[in-house]
């Protein structure tokens, strides 16, 4: 037991010489991108590449994006405390940080979009007289609630951890781990539990309203072609689903190895989260189907237009590309490895999983660009800018980063089985 | 434990009630134009007229694609020189062989606004602003206010609390909206393209920051004292109408009553209070260069 938890907290307790200049070089990639923002901060959006046709561009792309993987996380874990899934037990928290970890790079990669970032406040002030009619607010109000019950869960499960590790570290960290807990007390296990059950019965439909709530950020705009359909709310959340769950996959392979947590997490847990990654993929790509095929067989003239971009036009490389390379490839492999009983390749799946994440970033890329770019006025040439680049490329370092540094703190294995 | 729990589920509900209220006194405020959040409030438009609900018309068949009205606007409302597609009025030259659609996509791919020469032979003339829509879907997106349709029909924007997310420009289907994407610079006086008078800043007007969205207003500072907003009073062809379409003897009332009147898209259900029409008159007139 106690051999469980020395191997638990060795990331805590010890650090390799390869993690400072991986944390340097993340640091050194969020540095450009803070540069980057205040160039945005100085000049105005114009250094970005939108315009008044396409006004939204990779920072809103980012923001779903970073909502889908939010997705997985609580989601796992919540499904694991309700259906009492021991074998999962391992990678929820690690899925737990990942939610918290990309729900924050949600938040900001809006707050980089906003043309007057100092006016923010005024989304509180006016929350209220506003809530009625914006779907922007209804977003909001859905992320800062899911925010919240996910790290309200992730510390009170966190609580009892943080007593174990600050028994096992000395000097400053003890002190440190001490002050994480305030007020504990020996007997509080019986009521966290009874707690972060009912926090998961809250979470999991309040995720569902997140991912639909952003959806309907889109699909509420009458005048927008292929945003304005009624399944827009599945198919975000198909989409979340996919992506997070396949971002999970990755993460714990890569903890699993660098850690050598070989005999805690169990190979088939990676096999069964794939196979989620892989059976919502195959739903994604048959709503896709749908999509298209209403789009361009009925032939609405403005859906008609982007649909034919995305299939044969401008932007047919990226669709292409993402849909064979980016999804049915990865979908493959998985299902092969599925059909194989007994059967699972933690590194190939974690390579198909991060292709498929990637491949759900230029999917979300897809339904951003052409419909504002060539929906409505055919004239909005969009293409991202260095400074767009950059900022995106911290948006994915800042998070990595983030992970890495919470890693030392947080036992990203709950320290003691049930 | 029973009574405790009670005791914070009071506190949270007297949490939520705490917000509203300070949601409530902030917002009021703020409307009001609080000292300290003075910079927040800003814009303050005339008071509009009672009973009113202005509309305007434009007739396409007279339209010679000059753009007086273009130039006049952006004199009038103090649009920047630089960047210079802040414009809130296009005019499309459209070729007289393609179709209008005036359902999906507005106008035509084949429409161009930077023509050289007009009008020309085999081509009309599609002017656009902001249509000041019944129901506009751009207000209803809005999560701080900044944008909305006044009691005179006219939908504003108050730039001092947009906080620039671009969701109305996204809402709109017309295209109607401009985002400043720069910060806008003025030159402190102007030549008028039009009589060649020397233009300085309207201080009528308010000027727009870096960050926020800005569009047509119907020249509110001018219609609310009972004047034509600037667009309709050069026009050299009388192209542009306006008035107000609740009282049935006004212009636009009239042409709306009598022409063959079409708007923009009307299977959005947005109502938009511009109409086009046509008397069928084309002014003919050779190489009018603006």
């Amino acid at each position: 037991m106690s051999d469980r938890i020395e191997e638990l907290l060795r990331p805590i307790k010890h650090t390799s010489r390869e993690f400072y200049p991986f944390v340097f070089l993340l640091g050194a990639v969020v540095l450009g991108a803070i540069y980057a923002y205040t160039i945005q901060l100085s000049h105005g959006l114009g250094v970005t590449g939108l315009n008044d046709i396409t006004i939204w561009g990779m920072y809103i792309v980012n923001f779903i994006f970073f909502i889908g993987i939010s997705h997985a996380g609580i989601a796992i874990s919540a499904a694991v405390r309700l259906m009492r899934s021991h074998r999962y037990r391992p990678i929820s928290r690690i899925a737990e940080i990942l939610t918290i970890v990309s729900l924050a790079m949600a938040g900001l990669s809006i707050v980089i979009d906003l043309g007057r970032p100092d006016r923010s406040f005024l989304l509180l002030v006016k929350f209220v007289e506003r809530f009625r009619y914006s779907p922007l607010i209804w977003d909001i109000t859905a992320v800062a609630t899911y925010l919240t019950l996910s790290s309200t869960y992730l510390y009170m499960t966190l609580r009892h951890d943080f007593k174990i590790a600050g028994e096992r570290v000395e000097g400053w960290r003890k002190r440190f781990y001490q002050l994480l807990i305030p007020a504990y007390q020996e007997d509080e296990h019986s009521t966290i539990q009874r707690l972060s059950f009912w926090l998961s019965v809250t979470i999991l439909p309040v995720m569902v309203m997140v991912h639909t709530t952003v959806a309907w950020i889109f699909a509420l705009l009458g005048s927008r072609p292929l945003w304005f359909t009624a399944f827009a709310g599945p198919y975000y959340i198909v989409a979340a689903i996919a992506s997070g769950i396949g971002s999970v996959v990755v993460i714990a392979a890569i903890m699993r190895r660098i850690y050598h947590w070989e005999d805690i997490i169990e190979p088939m847990v990676f096999k069964g989260l794939a196979n989620v990654s892989m059976f919502t993929t195959l739903i994604y790509i048959y709503m896709m189907l749908a999509e298209q095929i209403g789009a361009l067989y009925a032939g609405p003239e403005a859906e008609y237009i982007v649909s034919f971009s995305w299939i044969f036009g401008d932007f047919s490389r990226i669709f292409w590309g993402m849909t064979t390379l980016g999804l049915i490839v990865p979908f493959l492999f998985l299902l092969w490895q599925a059909f194989r009983p007994g059967y699972v390749n933690i590194d190939g799946s974690a390579i198909m999983c991060t292709i498929l994440v990637l491949a759900f970033w230029f999917k979300r890329y897809m339904i951003i660009v052409p419909t504002l770019s060539i929906g409505i006025q055919q004239v909005g040439l969009y293409g991202p800018t260095w400074v767009e680049l950059a900022i995106t490329c911290g948006s994915f370092a800042l998070p990595i980063l983030l992970y890495t540094l919470l890693s030392k703190i947080i036992p990203l294995i709950e320290l003691e089985e049930e | 434990m029973s009574k405790m729990d009670r005791r914070d589920f009071i506190k949270s509900i007297g949490a939520a009630g705490l917000f509203v209220a300070f949601n409530k006194v902030a917002s009021g405020y703020m409307n009001i134009g609080g000292p300290f959040l003075r910079q927040a409030v800003g814009v303050k438009y005339k008071d509009p007229v009672k009973g009113a609900n202005f509309g305007m018309a434009i007739d396409v068949g007279a339209c010679i694609g000059c753009r007086r009205c273009q130039h006049a606007c952006i004199l009038e409302n103090n649009i920047p020189d630089e960047p210079s597609n802040m414009h809130w009025i296009d005019v499309f030259q459209m070729d007289n062989s393609s179709p209008v659609t005036a359902v999906e996509n507005i106008p035509p791919v084949d429409a161009v606004i930077d023509y050289e020469k007009s009008p020309l032979e085999d081509h009309w003339y599609l002017s656009f602003n902001c249509f000041h829509c019944e129901n506009p879907p751009c207000t209803k997106v809005c999560p701080t206010g900044a944008t909305y349709k006044d009691e005179d029909g006219i939908v504003l924007i108050n730039y001092d609390i947009c906080i620039g997310c671009r969701y109305c420009v996204a809402a709109c289907p017309y295209n109607a909206r401009r985002f400043n994407w720069w910060q806008p610079k003025h030159l402190p006086s102007r030549i008028s393209p039009i009589d060649g008078s020397v233009v300085v800043l309207n201080e009528e007007v308010p000027l727009r920051d870096r960050g926020v969205t800005e569009k047509c207003t119907f020249c509110v500072h001018r219609v609310r004292d009972g004047l034509k907003p600037r667009c309709v009073e050069v026009c050299p062809v009388r192209a542009r109408h306006f008035g107000d379409l609740n009282q049935p003897d006004s212009e636009v009332s009239l042409i709306v009553k009598h022409e063959r009147t079409l708007r923009m898209r009307e299977n959005l259900g947005t109502k938009p209070k511009l109409y086009y029409f046509t008397r069928g008159v084309k002014w003919n007139e050779e190489g009018d260069k603006l």
